[in-house]
């Protein structure tokens, strides 16, 4: 492997990088425009240009491939003076309208301004407008602010493979467009405003809602399809104001899609459940959370004295994380019905594969793969074929729901009438369904924004989901209820911690490990039925 | 000199095979597919030093020798007559009187290096070398020099003409490449080059349309008659393109390294009523202006790079005492804005600043600092971009700011152009 030097530091680089790879890996910054990790090489934007001995020019960073015995400057007078010239040149017909743009503060070219910049403008002619134009379903294209970096057009040429993304005319007055009648409305659309380092292209459902600082980052995980896409979720005063994914190599690379994106709509939505409730006189009202928990535990035990423990049937949807799956089966366990455990799975959609090889899959909640291998570890043999089978439990007198919002709709109603049918159904979960108006009482749960735990996705990485803030109104969180139920019924759990729980899942279930070992990117189970990730 | 480009050019008919084949045309083909291998062929070129004439000079044979000679993959030539510079038109004169020519050359260059298909990127504006060419190619299909099995060798070749949209950056050979492919005409990163990933990303060949006209000529004669013209490696006959203000504008045929002078003074018959000479582009609107007192300097791509600027496509533009040298530097300066292709930042942004500062000048609205100002831009441009443009727009944009700074000072400090607004300017580019 190629020895090189940059800035007088040594690196053995590996064959075949280029010098802003080497420096990365250094820690020796190079400002970047149109490169990204992600795409090809464009080489355009000018801005990475370094000293190389015995080279009479500039050398761009991002293009330049090591060879043995180079020795790289980057921070001579003459890079210096390079970096300069670009940031005037890219101003010179940059509107400057950052109080307005919502890219202020995450604004590369702010940013490089501030660093590499001049900090006056030379230029006194007329400036030249472009006009903003409405190009999708969420995108908005503000041209005038663009540099012409071209990650958009190589995005939808490798990535989305839509090439919806064109440039055009020439010279000072080149800009990105698309074709007439074209839109760019694929659904990896909304990456092109995130990979976009100025504020040309601007998502519609973000625009003018926070300035950027003012948003606080919370590393999660996209339940929308059982990729599981690494995420950011940015939020402030306890809403979320938009998703980002998170550059994650084992899972989705660096993109992700636009279900995942405007799945986030849901944990600030109306039809969240903020009280407990329970069924008085046929209608359900509102009731304190140490009345319902002594309530269903007791019916619960009634039923269990009454008509024996294969009464009782318990269903957990694949929106739980594997930690409450772990709870909900101990207590399944600890009532004796664990041959009827069963997986409420999720909604199912087309499976939708990209040109670049991104991935929606068509099971399209976040967990099953994860609830199956914790219900399975638990359940009988003989009835483990049964796990999925809902119509099976038609005639139990006690059911306990613990329903997501990403549950099949047509699962959801065949348990309905099983709940209207049973002599007590307690339904659990963050949305309000027919499920829950069918239910004799309610428990409000947290959305995957506003707990903690793990997902274990489609190819069976564990990836662990962090809590951005409490779930709204007396709503709790999914793992304490369930405790606090077992507690009552008189069946105290061996963990009441999720951490606790996650030791307890790591040493169980064969190549799983506990949530602190995940990493920012993840636990690729070994043993995982699926091998592999999906390229992004 | 006998002339060897133009010697059909007075002939009736030129483009006509049956009276070009009586000129002679097609016999070097015949000589190479009947007693020739591919490499000596290669040898003779390479014997030769056939410098490119498309502007860079360097030598074809040695860009045919760095072609990926892989057998699995598929060569192409691409013969580049997207002759878009200003002042230059030497092209056009050998497409249009004597068309056999460069297929023979195309013909012969495509059996050197093992292609078997050449592409001919034509300027778009060049209707008139588009009929003839296509004609041409009808005809020496018809007569067995295109197609299959080329006179009885068994060597397969076609040629194809591409018109172009009208792309100055489409001249530049990857730029080409892409547009021809199908792609916006933008230059690609270098490396990879043409030679490993051209056309189709296959190895191409990119040589210009005199370079291979020289190449039949080359093989019938030998490598030894063409190095009998010239100076030091700087061999054969060269086409000049005479423009601006001379007597006689046209297109010339001499030896490289006939001086600049003797061109003017004696191909060209001077400067028109009596005036004199102020200023030279030598080599196209992309090199450096050289004034009155530089032209006595051989026309070779040596000699014209020791004087500081470059033989180019040897577009010769020659400027008198009437000329405003602000106006003709904006007029060039106008001229790569519209045409920047607007990939890399400091062409795409530098070019236009550039114009428009020169612009305010001749217009009398130029302020102290303005001219400094424009030569820190070029500073910035230079050799900072992807492809040659951004250079080619400083060079002459720069030496014409330094030798002619007095005038530009005058435009500042009267705020007036002292040539008076004698002539308006229709244009479509940015003011």
């Amino acid at each position: 492997m190629p020895v090189i030097r940059i800035d007088q530091r040594e690196i053995e680089a590996d064959e075949g990088t280029t010098i802003m790879q080497a420096a990365d890996k250094l820690g020796i910054f190079i400002p970047r425009y149109c490169y990204h990790p992600g795409l090809s090489i464009a080489g355009c934007c000018r801005i990475c240009g370094v000293e190389v001995e015995d080279s009479p020019k500039l050398l761009m960073a991002c293009a330049t491939p090591v060879k043995e015995g180079m020795v790289v400057r980057t921070d001579t007078e003459r890079v210096k003076m390079g970096q300069r010239a670009v940031e005037e040149f890219l101003l010179l017909n940059h509107p400057l309208d950052c109080p307005v743009c919502d890219q202020a503060g995450e604004c590369v070219l702010q940013d490089y301004s501030f660093t590499y910049g001049f900090g006056e403008s030379r230029f006194r002619e007329q400036k030249i407008k472009q006009r903003k134009k409405d190009v999708g379903r969420d995108l908005l294209l503000y041209a005038d602010r663009c540099i012409m970096c071209t990650r958009c057009v190589r995005f939808a040429h490798e990535v989305s493979g839509h090439d919806q993304v064109g440039v055009f005319n020439r010279g000072a007055h080149t800009e990105i467009g698309v074709f007439p009648g074209i839109r760019i409305d694929d659904l990896l659309a909304g990456n092109i405003a995130d990979i976009c380092p100025v504020g040309a292209f601007l998502s519609k459902d973000f625009l003018f809602k926070r300035r950027v600082w003012e948003l606080k980052s919370t590393k999660s995980v996209c339940p929308a399809c059982s990729v599981g896409c690494s995420v950011l979720l940015d939020h402030a005063d306890g809403r979320i104001h938009r998703l980002r994914p998170r550059h994650n190599p084992n899972v989705n690379g660096h993109w992700m899609c636009d279900i995942g994106r405007m799945d986030y709509k849901m944990v600030g939505s109306a039809d969240r459940l903020k009280k407990p409730l329970a069924r008085k006189n046929g209608m359900l009202e509102e009731i304190s959370w140490s009345d319902v928990i002594a309530y269903a535990s007791g019916r619960i035990r009634q039923i269990i004295t009454r008509h024996g423990a294969d009464a009782l049937a318990f269903v957990i949807s694949s929106d739980a994380t594997n930690e409450e799956a772990l709870t909900f089966a101990k207590l399944a366990e600890k009532t004796g019905s664990l041959q009827n455990l069963r997986l409420l799975s999720g909604k199912r959609g087309e499976r939708i594969e990209f040109a670049g090889g991104f991935v929606i899959e068509s099971d399209r909640s976040p967990n099953e793969h994860g609830v199956l291998d914790v219900l399975k570890e638990f359940m009988p043999r003989e009835s483990q074929e049964r796990v999925t089978d809902l119509g099976s439990l038609a005639g139990k007198r006690g059911l306990y729901i613990f329903c997501g919002s990403h549950s099949d709709r047509g699962s959801i109603q065949l348990l309905a009438r099983a709940a209207a049918a049973a002599d007590f159904a307690l339904v659990h979960g963050n949305v309000s369904s027919p499920l829950t108006e069918a239910a004799t009482m309610v428990l409000p749960g947290a959305a995957y924004a506003e707990k903690e735990g793990t997902y274990t996705n489609l190819r069976g990485v564990i990836q662990r989901i962090h809590p951005a803030f409490d779930p709204p109104g007396d709503a709790g969180h999914d793992f304490d209820i369930v405790l606090q139920i077992a507690g009552a019924i008189g069946n105290s759990l061996p963990f009441q911690t999720v951490a606790a729980a996650s030791a307890e899942l790591a040493r169980r279930l064969r190549g799983y490990v506990s949530m602190e070992q995940t990493g920012d990117t993840g636990w690729v189970n070994p043993y995982s039925r699926v091998a592999g990730a999906t390229k992004g | 000199m006998e002339p060897v480009l133009l010697a059909k050019r007075h002939i009736e008919n030129s483009t006509d095979i049956n009276i070009a084949i009586g000129e002679g045309a097609y016999k070097a083909l015949q000589k190479v597919l009947t007693a020739m291998s591919p490499p000596q062929v290669h040898k003779e070129v390479m014997d030769a030093v056939l410098r490119g004439r498309g502007g860079a000079g360097f030598p074809a044979g040695l860009k045919w020798k760095f072609l990926d000679k892989n057998p699995k993959r598929t060569r192409y030539l691409c013969c580049n007559a997207d002759e878009s510079e200003p002042g230059t038109f030497k092209d056009r004169v050998i497409m249009e009187t004597d068309p056999h020519m460069l297929i023979e050359g195309m013909i012969i260059a495509c059996y050197a290096i093992d292609a078997h298909a050449g592409y001919i990127f034509l300027r778009g504006e060049y209707a008139n070398s588009f009929r003839i060419l296509t004609k041409a190619i009808a005809q020496a299909r018809e007569h067995g020099f295109l197609g299959d099995n080329v006179l009885g060798s068994g060597f397969n070749v076609n040629i194809h003409v591409h018109v172009g949209a009208g792309a100055y950056i489409c001249g530049e050979e990857l730029a080409m490449l892409e547009s021809l492919g199908g792609a916006r005409g933008w230059p690609r990163l270098k490396p990879p080059y043409a030679a490993t990933r051209g056309l189709f990303y296959e190895p191409t060949v990119v040589n210009n349309v005199e370079t291979l006209a020289c190449v039949p000529h080359i093989v019938l004669r030998g490598a030894d008659w063409f190095k009998g013209m010239g100076s030091e490696n700087n061999y054969g006959p060269k086409l000049y393109c005479l423009s601006g203000h001379v007597n006689k504008p046209g297109v010339y045929e001499l030896p490289m390294g006939t001086t600049l002078k003797q061109l003017i003074d004696q191909s060209g018959g001077g400067i028109p009523n009596g005036r004199k000479l102020k200023a030279v582009l030598p080599g196209g609107s992309s090199s450096a202006a050289l004034t009155a007192e530089e032209v006595d300097v051989p026309m070779d791509f040596d000699s014209m790079s020791k004087a500081g600027s470059m033989l180019g496509s040897a577009g010769i533009i020659v400027m008198d005492d009437s000329t405003c040298m602000v106006n003709a530097c904006w007029n060039v300066a106008r001229f790569y804005a519209h045409e920047s292709c607007g990939q890399c930042t400091p062409c795409r942004e530098g070019t236009n600043w550039v114009a428009r500062i020169l612009g305010r000048i001749e217009r009398g609205q130029g302020e102290p600092g303005d001219i400094d100002m424009a030569l820190t831009i070029c500073d910035n441009m230079l050799g900072q971009t992807i492809c040659a443009l951004a250079d080619g727009a400083v060079f002459p944009i720069r030496s014409i700011i330094q030798k002619f700074r007095a005038e530009f000072e005058r435009h500042v400090r009267d705020g007036a152009c002292p040539f008076g607004a004698k002539r308006k300017w229709y244009s479509v580019l940015p003011e």
